[in-house]
């Protein structure tokens, strides 16, 4: 890109000082000889790019592509927690229709329940409530389910 | 069944109250109104992105009322502008005809150098305004890019997305590059060659000048050119690989056990009907942010230009041919600095749009 300034002002830069010069040069054959030099300065400064070229380096202008994982990141976190959210309700649900109070933690990969950790008062009687629904309705097999006393 | 689908069907109704600041958050959406100046939200008068999804019209009337408001405040400026020529002019010629020793070469001179005083301060003031509107909404764009992408992509339209934000952040940074390193010099260049050629005779550097001008032009008019047809065609392609990602996801929700499969395809849908409300939303208020930042600086260069040329028109009337194109050149100037501003929020508008008219679905 600087190379493009570098020649644009060149050439006005040759185009002005060619101006000047007729303009304060007096009419005849001198005049002549002036105009013949503004005019070869002018094309000099209009191929001078030529002479030397360089490849132009465009990294500039290129920045880095955004990673397809960074715009899709919040996105699957909020699907993530909106399932585990449902999951949980739907493990608290089953669990106050037979007369349990819990509390629920779910982890979730690739978008469904993997494992479940249940905090309640009698862990042995929620166990047996609780594990068959958790393995055939959520897919969590027992040895992915955790019941602790809180 | 009929107890699990109830159950379903008010966690589904109950979602978009619950989860509306959590997605605002979660895409970035919120810190959509600290990116954008203090004087546009005001114009905006209480948009924010929260409701913005149905403030388009609202919006765009409040941008038309405060462009009509500093249409009249400028207004004057510029007729004084034009009357301004137009009476150097007329000193120029009642000059020429009271000095009839004189050259008349030197009275045009002085005449350039009149007119050079008279606008080009302002022209130099214009150029930095026009740097701060450019940074302004190079910063905006920073932060409403990538929430509509991340909207984007959750409202089931990742490829296309991505594909999106990528080509406007490059086109963007090229924009940029080329506007401090090439085109603001072009500029400087140019307005230095038109009010050379006026002060000299036979029109020496007007070809250069024209050549400036074409330059400029030409490499705003490719660089868009360029990015609407990869937004156009490549944002189809990308659509398509969406559309193949969807079906994908279909197929492998309908193999899940029926309560997993429920809650997952439930919550899909949340995310995704709650991804489009945001990107719409977020989409418009962004749209409604570009307008506001370039409303001022734009206003200000269209009366300009309007006023140089009805200058330029009565310095005609007046029989000075070399200071009218003097200054037709001048509201060239400002019209090719308001076009520099115009082609960024081109940019950006196009990308605002293009993610906006991306459906979503399932």
């Amino acid at each position: 890109m600087d190379f493009l300034r570098q020649w644009i002002l060149g050439i006005a830069g040759a185009a002005v000082v060619g101006t000047v010069a007729l303009a304060v040069t007096p009419s005849g054959s001198v005049k002549k000889a002036v105009r013949l030099a503004s005019a070869l300065l002018l094309i000099g400064a209009v191929l001078r790019p030529l002479t030397g070229w360089k490849t132009l380096d465009f990294e500039d202008f290129f920045i880095e592509t955004v990673a397809a994982e960074g715009v899709e990141k919040p996105g699957q976190e909020l699907l993530s927690g909106l399932i585990a959210d449902r999951t949980s309700a739907y493990i608290v649900n089953k669990a106050q229709a037979v007369g349990l109070a819990i509390e629920v933690s779910v982890v979730i990969r690739e978008n469904a329940p993997w494992s479940a950790e249940i905090v309640c008062g009698r862990p042995e009687h929620a166990k047996s409530a609780l594990s068959q629904t958790l393995t055939g309705d959520l897919g969590i097999p027992p040895e992915r389910q955790r019941y602790t006393e809180g | 069944m009929r107890t699990i689908t109830t159950f379903f069907l008010f966690l589904f109704l109950l979602t978009p109250i619950t989860y509306a600041d959590e997605f605002s958050e979660a895409f970035g959406v919120d810190g959509l109104e600290e990116a954008v100046p203090h004087d546009v939200l005001e114009t905006l008068r209480g948009i924010t992105p929260d409701n913005a999804g149905g403030a388009l019209e609202t919006g765009f009337l409040s941008l038309l009322a405060r462009a009509a408001k500093l249409a009249s405040g400028s207004l004057g400026e510029g007729l004084r502008a034009a009357l301004g020529v137009t009476a150097i002019a007329a000193l120029c010629l009642a000059a020429g005809s009271l000095t009839e020793g004189t050259p008349t070469r030197y009275i045009q001179i002085a005449g350039v150098l009149g007119i050079a005083a008279l606008t080009l301060t302002g022209v130099n003031s214009l150029m930095d305004a026009g740097r701060e509107t450019l940074r302004e909404m190079d910063q905006f764009a920073k932060v409403l890019m990538p929430a509509l992408a991340a909207a984007g992509a959750a409202a089931g339209k990742p490829v296309s997305a991505v594909f999106r934000q990528t080509g406007t952040v490059v086109a963007a940074n090229l924009l940029m590059t080329m506007y401090e390193r090439l085109l603001y010099p072009l500029l400087y260049v140019y307005a230095a060659l038109v009010t050379f050629n006026a002060a000299m005779p036979r029109d020496m550097v007007k070809r250069l000048a024209g050549f400036c001008k074409w330059v400029f032009t030409g490499l705003l008019t490719l660089t868009l050119v360029i990015f609407t047809a990869y937004l156009t065609v490549g944002g189809a392609i990308a659509g398509q690989g969406d559309t193949v990602a969807v079906k994908a996801s279909k197929a492998a929700l309908s193999g899940a056990l029926p309560v997993v499969g429920g809650i997952i395809g439930d919550a899909s849908e949340t995310v995704l009907a709650g991804a489009s409300v945001i990107k719409n939303a977020a989409g418009i208020f962004g749209l409604l942010a570009v307008l506001g930042i370039i409303l001022a600086p734009c206003v200000s260069l269209a009366v300009r230009a309007l006023a140089m040329k009805l200058g330029a028109a009565l310095t005609g009337t007046v029989g000075n041919d070399a200071l009218s194109g003097y200054a037709d050149s001048l509201s060239n100037l400002y019209s090719m600095l308001m076009g520099m501003l115009f082609s960024a929020a081109f940019l950006l508008l196009v990308s605002i749009v293009s993610c906006i008219l991306a459906g979503s679905s399932i």
